[in-house]
Order: structure tokens, then sequence, then C-alpha cells
């Protein structure tokens, strides 16, 4: 099972959503990180055959899902909506999504995909009273419930709190570790981090950086990291900083200094050490361009 | 096979959730209920049976018919397109034209009882029974007929435009309702006057009691051009749908 894309492009009118983006997709867990608005959701879309691609190819085994509904047997698709139809109970849902795929045993299939979740002991209320997390468990059981080769998340962490997160990984690792294609969408650089083989990252409607996760780690974190910093003595502090390799520069501002470094780990670790030495006391330390926009025009710069 | 049992359960459940069968009780109760008066009220069989040709077409054929027809058909593609549901119909293996026969089916099948039931009920207890022109049960096959019809056209519309309720209603306010009573030339093409020609045709009331506009093998051909047109309508939209994504 391979998923590709090849040059795929996808338009608005004069609306540039996906532009020629190119990747294959192998068994194992995938993120595709990009921040909101990036092309995350059409690119899944379209490998999903819900949009029709602009230019380009996106097929699933060579086919493409767009128009080819028996395509589906080898996918599951969670969207980002939160609607479900909330008049059904857990087991409904699952049970009405593994009937639309003529699976024999619907009953057994859908009693597996909830305990997969670890939904058996909500199954039987209506997903209308379920919490956030649990709704989005119950999604992604519905789409276990066909045991496809190919699973596909929009955004599926939204709503979660840490321990609802923390399980979804787990979920999700074990269906990754099964030897299926698994792609995650995700805005937030730890979760795919800590879930994903494999990272793809999305910016403004272009494959900006891909490969494996401990790349990209290392692409974000190798970098010039800019602190701003509030001590009981900056200036003592500053000379004690700039007999550091890994300090760029220092720099007064009206409250405090702001300190470039060129190694994040070693400036980090060091910091404290140095500001015992000196017998200073460290007030505030800030980091000053964390944001994950930072972060992706960094990547896109280089 | 054409008919989905899964999805015929999931459209009646769909249809009948978020008090939509409070809508559609109501509605079809309101002929019942001016069929009592005119009973209460009644002077003679011939008076009724004239109350009945006046109060039966303008209530049950103008209003209830494609009210109840509207608020079930869009409960099948508008309201799932617009809270994105339709997305776990649209990602299984089954063949779109599938989907369209067994939503349409199911929904034209409860409008065509509800409606029919209605308009049969109403004219009975007015007359006191089933009158000997035919006239109720002509009312009552029309309202069937209008039923299929209009759940058709309110299936395609629910694929075709976002707003599909709103504009649902203006056709049937605008076009229905008025126009359509206006001029003659587009009489052909009005659902409300395929039904008054059904009833006409098969009752053999007095024209000075009531009379239709359209022949009934124009009402035929036209009836079966109107919902061929629509169910491929719907197929070929669902074959092509985008879900409306953009970031």
């Amino acid at each position: 099972m391979t998923v590709d894309l090849v040059h795929a492009s996808k338009w608005y009118g004069n609306v540039v959503a996906v532009n020629d983006v190119s990747f294959t997709l192998t068994p194992g867990v995938t993120g595709l990180l990009g921040p909101n608005g990036a092309g995350k959701s059409t690119i899944l879309h379209m490998i999903v055959g819900l949009l029709r691609p602009s230019g380009g190819a996106v097929t699933i085994n060579g086919i493409p899902a767009w128009q080819h509904p028996e395509v589906y047997r080898s996918i599951g698709f969670v969207p980002e909506s939160e609607s479900v139809y909330g008049f059904l109970t857990g087991h409904e849902f699952a049970l009405l999504n593994a009937r639309l795929h003529g699976i024999a045993d619907a009953e057994g299939a859908a009693r597996r995909a909830m305990a997969l979740v670890e939904l058996e002991g909500f199954q039987d209320r209506p997903i209308a009273t379920y919490s956030k997390g649990m709704r989005q468990r119950a999604k992604i059981a519905a789409t276990l419930v066909h045991e496809p080769a190919i699973l596909l998340l929009d955004e599926p962490f939204n709503g979660m709190d840490p321990k609802q997160r923390l399980q979804m990984m787990a979920v999700l690792r074990r269906v990754g570790d099964d030897g299926r294609i698994v792609l995650v969408s995700s805005h937030i650089l730890e979760e795919v981090d800590r879930l994903a083989d494999t990272v793809l990252v999305i910016l403004g409607g272009r494959l900006a950086a891909s490969g494996p996760s401990r790349v990209i780690r290392q692409l974000m974190t190798d970098r010039p990291h800019t602190f701003t910093l509030r001590s009981s003595d900056d200036r003592t502090l500053a000379a004690a900083l700039v007999h550091q390799a890994a300090t760029t520069s220092v720099e007064f501002v009206s409250d405090g200094m702001t300190v470039r470094t060129s190694d994040l780990g070693a400036f980090t670790r060091a910091l404290p050490v140095i500001a015992r030495d000196a017998h200073v006391s460290l007030l505030e330390v800030h980091p000053a361009d964390e944001s994950l926009e930072s972060v992706f025009s960094y990547l896109v710069d280089r | 096979m054409l008919i989905n049992p899964v999805i015929a359960g999931l459209t009646l459940r769909q249809a009948l959730a978020r008090k939509r069968w409070l809508i559609v009780t109501v509605l079809a109760a309101l002929p019942v209920v001016m069929a009592v008066l005119i009973r209460i009220y009644a002077e003679s069989d011939e008076k009724s049976l004239a109350d009945l040709a006046t109060l039966l077409p303008a209530l049950n054929l103008t209003v209830v018919v494609p009210i109840i027809a509207l608020v079930l058909a869009s409960s099948s593609f508008g309201a799932e397109i617009e809270d994105g549901t339709v997305v776990y119909l649209l990602t299984k293996p089954t063949p779109r034209s599938e989907i369209v026969v067994t939503k349409l089916v199911v929904t034209a099948l409860i409008c065509m009882v509800v409606t029919s039931v209605s308009t049969v009920l109403a004219g009975a207890i007015a007359m006191g029974g089933l009158d000997g022109t035919g006239l109720v049960l002509g009312f009552g096959a029309g309202a069937a007929l209008g039923s299929f019809l209009y759940a058709a056209i309110f299936l395609a519309l629910g694929l075709i435009a976002r707003r599909g309720l709103l504009i649902g209603l203006v056709y049937i306010v605008v076009w229905e309702g008025t126009l359509s009573r206006l001029f003659a030339g587009t009489r052909v093409l009005s659902v409300r006057q395929y039904m008054l020609g059904l009833a006409d045709a098969i009752s053999s009331v007095d024209a000075n009691v009531f009379a239709a506009d359209l022949p009934p093998a124009k009402v035929y051909s036209m009836s079966i051009l109107v919902a061929a047109a629509a169910i491929a309508l719907c197929i070929r939209k669902l074959r092509t749908f985008e879900v409306g994504q953009s970031s």
C-alpha cells in the first residue's frame, strides 16, 4: 500500500490552497505539521477523494480516490469536524460504519473497535452525551471497523486534555506499528514529534520540509534562539555569558537583556550554572521567539 | 441492489430527529382540523364537496405537501453537508447512485404516506365518508405524486445550494404559489399543477366544482421527466461532490 502525491495542487479561483506538493507515504505514523490554514486539511481531503486536485495526481496504490468509491475499502478518514450522528450511541455509530463497509461480522467489528479506543464502558450512551475527547475516540473507532490499511486523521487531538492525548497517541502508535499507513495532521510540534516516525512540514500550501522526526526536531532546535533575561545583576551576568561559546550576542534593553545563542541545548544547560557561579539570581527567562510561526519561517528561509 | 438498508435506516432516523416529526405531524393535522370545521358547519353534501375542492388544493397541495417534503428532504443531504456528517457516508465503498436512490425512496415514502393519509382523512371527515366522485381519493393520489416529486427536487437542491431550505421556501411561495397560477405558460413546469391534474384525471367531479389546467397526458409525461431529471442531477452532483474545505 502506498499513498502518492505527485505535484498535487489545489486552488479556489485565485487562491492557492496547496501548491505543487509531492510525497509518498509508507507504513508507520507520519505527521503533517503546519500552522492553521497551511493547507493540511486540503491535502488530507484530496487524498481521501473529497476534493478534486486542481493539478497533479493524488493516488492510493495508483488509483485516485476521487470518483472511485471502491478505494474506501482500504481507507479510514477521521474528519476534524466534531459533528457526528448525535442520536446514535457510540456502538451504533461504529456498527453503522461497519455495515456500510459490508463487513460480515459487523457487530464483532464494532465491539473490537470500541474496545481499541477504550470506550466499551460508554458504548451504549448516545454520542450527543459524550465529551470532546470521547467523541474523537468514537470517530476513530468508527473509521477503524474495517481495519483500513490507510488511516488519515485531521487534527485528532483538538479538544483533548493531556491524559486523553496520551491515550490517543498510544492508540495511533498501535495502529502504526501494525504496519498500516497513518497520517496525522496537527499544528502542534510536540504532538507530532512524540507520535510520528516521519514528519512533513506544510507552510503556505507548500511542503517546507520532510524527513524523520528526529531530523525535523533538530532543524527546529538547532537554530539561533533568543531569550529575554532579567536578573538581580544584569551586567555581571552578561559578562559571564559572553565567555560562553554558545552565546552569540547580548543586548541591554529597557527591562533586562536579550541574549542570542547558537546552541539551545548547551545554553539552557549552562545558564543556571553561570548565574550561580556569578552570584546572580535569575528573575525571569523568556524564550523570545518560540512561537510556531517563527520556527516555520526559519525552516522555510533556509 | 439499488436500495441500501443501512442508509435507509439512517435516513429514517435523521428524518425524525431534532423534532422534525413534530413539525410534520402538526402540518399533517392542519387539514384534518379544518375538515372537522367543515363537517360541523355542513349545510349540504354539495356545499361540503365544494368547500373541500377549495380547501385541499389550497392547504394540502400548496402548503402541507411541499413543506413536509422540504423539511424531510433537507434533513438528508442539506443538513448533513452543513454539519459535515456527510463525510461518513461519502467515504464508504457505496455506489453514489445507491446513496441517492435510497435517500429518495425513504424520504419520498414517508412524505407520500403522511400527506396522502392527511388528505384522504380530511376529505373523509368533511364528507362523512368517501365522496361518490372520487375527488378525495384524487387529491390523495395527487398529494402522493407531489410528495415524490418535491422530495426529489429538494434532495437535489440540498446538494446544489448551501441554503437549500431557504431557497426551497422561496421556490414554494414564489414559483409554485404565485407565478404558476398567474401565467399559463409556466403551469407545465409546476408540481402543484401536476397534483391538480392527477386529481382531476382520477375524479369524475363536475367541472364547476373542480377542474385542473393540465391534461392527464402532460401530467404523466412531465412528472416522469421532472423525477428523472432530479434523480440524475442528484447522482451527478454526489459523484463530483467536494467537501468545502479551504484550509
